[in-house]
């Protein structure tokens, strides 16, 4: 497996669950370091189904963290029996949107976001 | 958890046509478009399907009246784009950021292996930056370097010009002083109230009275729908602190006068909420008005409110899209020979725009309550410039077996976008439906999609905003295809 030291990534969501990505990273500096995070007025926010959403751009310390990430947005999809929930990540690489309602397992999740980070095998 | 998709249809501004969505997680919405969605359904058995789905569940109501009826929503979304000065302004300066930013990029792309994507915000990054970024996205190539990217003076300022168009744009979509706190009014939610209206009607023509109820409640009580919901329920209670009936002609006539403004003449006063929240007040204080002569109430409501006569807004950008081709006919020698193919696809896109909104105005003006009558509008369908239609399957496409695909084709439906999938089945990401949706041909399909990818190719490369959309998704893939990585600039 080849890996990178760092990993870029930016997620759109809901303003909680940003919030909580936020606070985790925070809490981790040594796996990950916010760059910045606030609202977004993206006026395009709707398609998702977002009455109001979030970003949050950050540095993520190699493949641990990255696994951190993916289980983190695993029990925000399952959570809340909410089918409409959706996260959308981005990496220089590519972007995915993930929704509640595509029903993934937290293995193809982290599947999703290792391709994202060009983690190969 | 219910498992329903929620939004069914989407206006593209990249296409002149209308767009069905589907969602990967929902094959079967797909296959219940074919049998209740399109032209071709036999409207005994859709109303059948109505009565089933209402007797289910609220949301399998909501999903089959959606789907039954999504078409007439997106051509309504169609016909606002192509009859008003403010669709037609948003299609010409996409227009004017293919034509700039393809002269800087076609060159920059022959023989290179990564390229920073959006280009504008490469240009704005200090040296330091640029060295950073190269050196995290060789880490995520595997190593591979990431070769220096210069441009000229010319491609630059070229780069820069889209830059600013955009920024046109965006004044165009998103109004900050319409937005308080967490609220934000914005133009596409007239646009939403203008389609909703007509497709509640949709719904009552073909499913029945006890559906329009279901449908309008799913629709107002949802919170993901607020988009569609908001105009229309500020105008819904309107007409109930009169105490009378909401009267869909007349809210439908307030959607299509605030998309009428004239931008040449009236500035920013003409975005279509500054003209709602003017028009909302006077309405407010006076009453909703009584169903009239809509050429009237359109009068009365401009003078009152000191706007120029939606008339004229509809000559002054006739005149706009007019000089624009005129320049590109003038001028298509003084461009490089890389941009001929372009320069031709673009005056196609111009003209075609150009006869589609003479065709809608003429109409509208004869009989602007044939346009705002969401029922005359429904009945006389056949009358207004048909629509190229395409279903595009996000999420990651749809997968099905050859044999569907070979029988699609043989209806005349084209893969737009799909690869093989093992031996016997295919991802399908977007198909173009055999014939325009509606009545009078006067934009060919295939161009228009052609168009469409060429100007999300623009976005791709040149718009720094929604760099979550989709359909990068297809840009990234053929770009790679090519044996170029598109690295994005994430702040």
């Amino acid at each position: 497996m080849q890996l990178h030291d760092q990993i870029q990534v930016k997620i759109i969501g809901s303003p909680e669950v940003v919030e909580e990505i936020r606070s985790d990273w925070a809490a981790r500096p040594d796996q990950a370091q916010v760059v910045s995070s606030g609202p977004e007025r993206d006026i395009n926010s709707y398609r998702y189904g977002l009455t109001e959403i979030a970003t949050i751009v950050g540095i993520i310390e190699g493949v641990a963290a990255l696994g951190e990430l993916g289980k983190k947005l695993y029990d925000y999809l399952k959570g809340g029996g909410d089918d409409a929930r959706t996260i959308i990540v981005q990496t220089p690489l590519g972007r995915w949107e993930f929704v509640a309602r595509d029903d993934l397992t937290e293995a193809e999740v982290q599947e999703i976001l290792r391709k994202l980070a060009g983690v190969t095998p | 958890m219910s498992a329903i998709q929620l939004d069914y249809g989407e206006f593209d501004a990249r296409f002149l046509g209308v767009n069905v969505r589907f969602h990967a997680a929902h094959p079967s919405t797909w296959t219940l478009f074919d049998e209740i969605g399109t032209e071709k359904r036999d409207p005994q058995k859709v109303f059948e399907a109505g009565r089933a789905a209402l007797k289910e569940s609220p949301e399998r109501a909501f999903e089959v009246f959606s789907v039954g009826t999504v078409l007439t929503h997106e051509v309504r979304h169609f016909h606002d784009f192509i009859l008003s000065p403010y669709g037609n302004a948003l299609f010409r300066l996409r227009l004017t950021i293919l034509l700039n930013g393809f002269q800087a990029l076609l060159p920059l792309l022959g023989g290179r292996k990564t390229i920073p994507v959006p280009l504008p915000a490469w240009l704005a990054k200090g040296d330091a930056e640029k060295a950073r970024l190269a050196e995290q996205w060789a880490g995520l190539m595997g190593g591979q370097t990431v070769e220096p990217f210069d441009l000229s003076d010319d491609e630059a300022r070229l780069i820069d010009q889209t830059r600013d168009t955009y920024s046109r744009i965006k004044d165009f979509l998103f109004n900050p002083r319409t937005v308080s706190g967490s609220v934000s009014f914005q133009p596409y939610h007239l646009w939403e109230a203008s389609a909703f209206i007509t497709q509640v009607q949709n719904v009552y023509s073909v499913f029945g009275t006890e559906a329009v109820e279901a449908f309008t409640n799913f629709i107002l009580n949802h919170p993901a729908a607020q988009p569609y919901s908001i105009v229309f329920r500020l105008l819904y209670e309107l007409w109930q602190e009169a105490g009378v009936a909401f009267d869909a002609e007349v809210g439908s006539a307030v959607a299509a006068w605030c998309l009428l403004g004239d931008f040449v003449n009236d500035g920013w006063a003409a975005c279509p909420t500054v003209r709602f929240a003017r028009l909302y007040e006077l309405l407010r204080k006076e009453g909703p008005p009584p169903r009239g002569d809509v050429g009237e109430l359109f009068r009365a409501w401009t003078e009152r409110l000191s706007y120029s006569p939606v008339e004229t807004a509809i000559e002054r950008n006739n005149a706009s899209t007019q000089r624009f081709i005129d320049h590109l006919e003038q001028n298509a020698g003084n461009y490089p020979d890389f941009m001929a193919h372009h320069v031709s696809h673009l005056l196609w896109a111009l003209k075609s725009l150009a006869r589609a909104n003479a065709h809608a105005s003429r109409l509208f003006l004869s009989n602007p309550k044939g346009y705002v009558n969401p029922y005359d509008y429904v009945q006389n369908y056949e009358a207004w410039p048909s629509a190229p239609a395409v279903a595009t399957f996000v999420g990651g496409g749809i997968l099905i077996p050859k044999q569907r695909m070979e029988a699609l084709q043989e209806q005349g439906i084209i893969i737009h976008n799909g690869k093989t999938y093992g031996e016997d089945q295919v991802i399908v990401f977007k198909v173009l439906f055999p014939k325009n949706v509606g009545g009078v041909h006067l934009i060919d399909a295939e161009l228009a999609l052609g168009l469409s990818d060429l100007l999300t190719m623009s976005d791709f490369f040149f718009s720094e905003y929604y760099r979550a959309d989709d359909e990068f998704d297809l840009v990234r893939v053929s770009l790679r295809e090519a044996g170029l990585t598109a690295l994005e600039i994430l702040t």
